[in-house]
């Protein structure tokens, strides 16, 4: 008997034996190829990656409103090296009223001074992981009577944010497919999504109904999740439509 | 019935570090429970396992950083479901990571540091003794001061291990039983980025060991009986030593002893070095069985070779993978195009490489900062490291190179780093020709192989244009634009993801027309709705690609 017969021989006589060629049938021995980074991480957030900030003003009280859009909470919050024509006069959160978020009053002592800075140290727990510390500094533009913030980026260069996407698929009805949007990135971001064939509901929904063509062929919906200036990111998803 | 030892971590195959921890107990009276544990999604059912087991012992392997939180989480959802079993860690990442581990996670009682095999075994008999498990050498436990290093073990001989638990079915692949084994641990080289070289560093012995042929082959023939087992993939970090002179022996030894053992119709697959890929040891190796190899190229760029501690040369590399083409022996290989101190000209230089040898599947990513590694310290060093112990980062020298990074991993992420992504992919449908030319010979021909060839090199061309376009990018543009480097890095990704969308129905009629073969030969009924053989993926059907929405059905 051969080796190969031999082979055959014992490949059949083993019950339930499946026909198994994958695309992952060797992914065993492929060795050195790195997976991307796990879900958040306190490097995602030291920098306050996952907050952004709004102002409104007052005359001469400024009100800044700091949202968080990680998954977790801020935990204790300080703010730290005032400068310019302002003075800090209360500071609300984090609590669960406002999101997690905080809520910032200042003073405006002198109309003539155009801008001030003020640094955020904070803590953050992430859902389901570790507890982190946060540093970032804002800057209030005051000019013309109105306010602005502002914040340097953590990461001068583009593309800072290294969060994948997913879809998620999330229900089949005959030739239509629920898709979602998923991404652990810590900021505000947006999906869109466009496919080979047939048609999708809301192109800028984060989830969204895909009705695939009747002709049997592999079909892909390509999701690009939009993080601003901290980048973006994709997946595609391909389907296949068989003969009936 | 006593209390079990379970054994928890990914199984995606057989894992072999849990079961040879299995063995190791099992020999010493305890009866262990592998406990799998393959996504964050299985965290309920695993802990609800567990506590049905009520075990006396848990051991938690952490390889890596991946899903290093996950797995260490695991600890605190089974002392809040009622657990009181002794909870360890082990694995690379626990290795190194012991003390934040301990720290942050009061759940757990002890870190295994190392090999594990025989620290576990005195694990389970303190604790079935109801002693303490401080002073374990290996351990690293809690105490009234603080953490408790009950110091190194020395590394047992690898012959004297009992053979990993082998419970179950063998996995297959077109039909043949398949298993992983490892014929060494450890690896002679010292790359930067290894971890593999930084846990055998610091342990107490040797930093590369090897089982007796003997041992290895007995193993081979027990899984050959018992499971039918007839492709065995070797995992060892490094297959061969760097003396041509010793793998000749070795191997004709193995070779002796396996003709001798009837291992005369079996396959394996091996990883070595390049400098150690030789056309008389791996004609040897051929003749053995051997189906594929993964040659560890990692880079090709000067800078890059020095700045990874490689110690090799682009000759090397070029004659190593020139040598298995010319054999006809399938390899493959990844690229560290991104390091530290990559340069544009290392990535020019990368990039020949990679299209010079485009008919071998290849991927591309960037050295990662494992825990414990020179990389780890020299960036530390530098003021360099970012992020925390969970997963350290860096930005390269160059931001050009950096930014170029940037979009490249945006562009390829689902083409590189998805389990069905078209880099895997290629790798499969390679590895699956592989095994039909070596076990179903009647059912290959030279044009099919020709035209799997001729695939993988239009997939890594493909690739290799899609860099080169990055590249001139950052060469000529101001990379500091956000909105021209976000604009460039949405139309490559959707140039790739369209060229995906055709590699992907290519190789799934590949793959189609593969098991077609294999059934005409084997007479398999193993048939689909549409009389096709039916695509058992031993990924499983959660993949994209192997989502099929068959009509009627649905």
């Amino acid at each position: 008997m051969g080796a190969t017969d031999k082979a055959r021989r014992a490949a059949a006589g083993m019950a339930g034996v499946a026909l198994a060629t994958a695309g992952l049938s060797n992914c065993d021995g492929i060795g050195a190829v790195d997976p991307p980074p796990p879900p958040l991480q306190c490097s995602d957030v030291n920098a306050g990656q996952n907050l952004f900030a709004q102002a409104v003003r007052n005359d001469s009280t400024v009100l800044v409103t700091i949202q968080n859009f990680a998954q977790g909470g801020l935990t204790a919050a300080s703010i730290t090296d005032t400068t310019g024509p302002v003075r800090l006069l209360l500071v609300n959160g984090p609590s669960p009223e406002t999101s997690r978020g905080l809520m910032l009053v200042f003073h405006v002592l002198d109309f003539q001074v155009p801008t001030a800075t003020f640094t955020l140290n904070a803590t953050f727990q992430i859902s389901d992981g570790p507890e982190c510390t946060i540093t970032r500094t804002f800057t209030l533009d005051l000019s013309g009577g109105g306010v602005t913030v502002t914040s340097d980026r953590a990461d001068p260069l583009p593309l800072g944010s290294r969060a994948p996407a997913a879809i998620a698929l999330e229900e089949r009805r005959g030739h239509e497919v629920e898709l979602e949007a998923t991404t652990e990135y810590a900021g505000r971001w947006k999906a869109s999504w466009t496919v080979s064939a047939g048609t999708i509901d809301d192109p800028g929904a984060r989830r969204v109904r895909w009705t695939l063509p009747e002709e049997p062929g592999v079909y892909q919906a390509e999701l690009l999740v939009d993080y601003g200036p901290d980048g973006l990111a994709v997946d595609t998803v391909m389907l296949e439509v068989r003969p009936v | 019935m006593p209390h079990p030892v379970a054994l928890v971590g990914a199984e995606l195959e057989e894992n072999l570090s849990l079961r040879y921890l299995a063995a190791s107990v099992a020999a010493d009276g305890s009866r262990a429970e592998l406990v799998p544990f393959n996504a964050g999604s299985d965290s309920d059912q695993v802990v609800a396992r567990i506590a049905a087991l009520d075990p006396l012992v848990v051991g938690i392997s952490v390889p890596f950083q991946t899903r290093a939180r996950e797995l260490v989480g695991l600890a605190a959802r089974l002392r809040e479901r009622g657990v009181r079993a002794h909870i360890t860690l082990g694995g690379h990442f626990a290795t190194f990571e012991y003390a934040n581990l301990l720290r942050d996670f009061p759940a757990v009682d002890s870190v295994v540091r190392h090999e594990g095999e025989l620290t576990l075994r005195d694990i389970c008999r303190r604790v079935r003794d109801g002693q303490s498990v401080a002073g374990v050498p290996g351990t690293v436990t809690h105490g009234a001061g603080g953490l408790v290093d009950s110091g190194r073990r020395p590394l047992p001989p690898l012959d004297d291990l009992p053979f990993p638990d082998r419970r179950g079915a063998a996995r297959t692949v077109l039909g043949v039983a398949t298993a992983p084994l490892v014929g060494s641990r450890g690896c002679y080289a010292d790359c930067s980025f290894c971890c593999i070289h930084a846990y055998h560093r610091t342990a107490d012995g040797p930093r590369y060991r090897t089982r007796s042929p003997e041992n290895i082959v007995a193993e081979m023939r027990e899984d050959y009986e018992r499971r039918g087992v007839r492709l065995f993939v070797f995992h060892d970090d490094n297959f061969l030593v760097p003396s041509l002179e010793r793998n000749l022996e070795r191997c004709r030894q193995l070779q002796r002893l396996m003709r001798d053992a009837g291992l005369d119709d079996v396959a394996f697959v091996i990883k070595c070095r390049p400098t150690d890929v030789h056309p008389e040891l791996f004609s040897l190796l051929r003749s053995m069985g051997l189906i594929r190899v993964y040659v560890g190229i990692e880079t090709n760029s000067d800078e890059g070779i020095v700045s990874l501690n490689r110690r090799v040369t682009p000759e090397h590399n070029r004659r190593a993978l020139a040598v298995l083409r010319d054999l006809g022996i399938y390899g493959s290989f990844n690229v560290l195009m991104f390091d530290p101190e990559a340069t544009l000209d290392g990535v020019r230089a990368n990039l020949d490489f990679m299209t010079r040898f485009a008919d071998i599947p290849f991927n591309f990513c960037r050295a990662e900062v494992y825990a414990g590694t020179p990389l780890q310290r020299i960036l530390e060093g530098q003021g360099r490291l970012r992020g925390d112990y969970w997963a350290w980062g860096y930005e390269m020298r160059d931001p050009r190179v950096e930014v170029l990074f940037r979009i490249v991993t945006t562009a390829f992420a689902a083409r590189n780093f998805k389990s069905d992504g078209v880099a895997n992919l290629t790798l499969g449908i390679r590895f699956d020709n592989e095994v039909l030319r070596r076990f179903y010979p009647d059912a290959w021909d030279p044009a099919w192989h020709d035209a799997l060839i001729d695939f993988t090199r239009r997939v890594g061309l493909d690739s290799v244009r899609g860099l080169e376009r990055a590249l001139a990018f950052v060469s000529a543009s101001d990379v500091r634009d956000g909105d021209a480097v976000k604009r460039f890095a949405m139309a490559l990704c959707q140039d790739v993801a369209r060229a995906d969308l055709q590699f992907v129905t290519e190789c799934k009629a590949f793959r189609r027309e593969m098991e077609r073969r294999v059934a005409m030969l084997t007479g398999s009924s193993d048939l689909d709705d549409d009389g096709a053989p039916a695509l058992v993926s031993s990924v499983g059907m959660g993949v994209s690609t192997e989502i099929l929405p068959v009509p009627h059905q649905i």
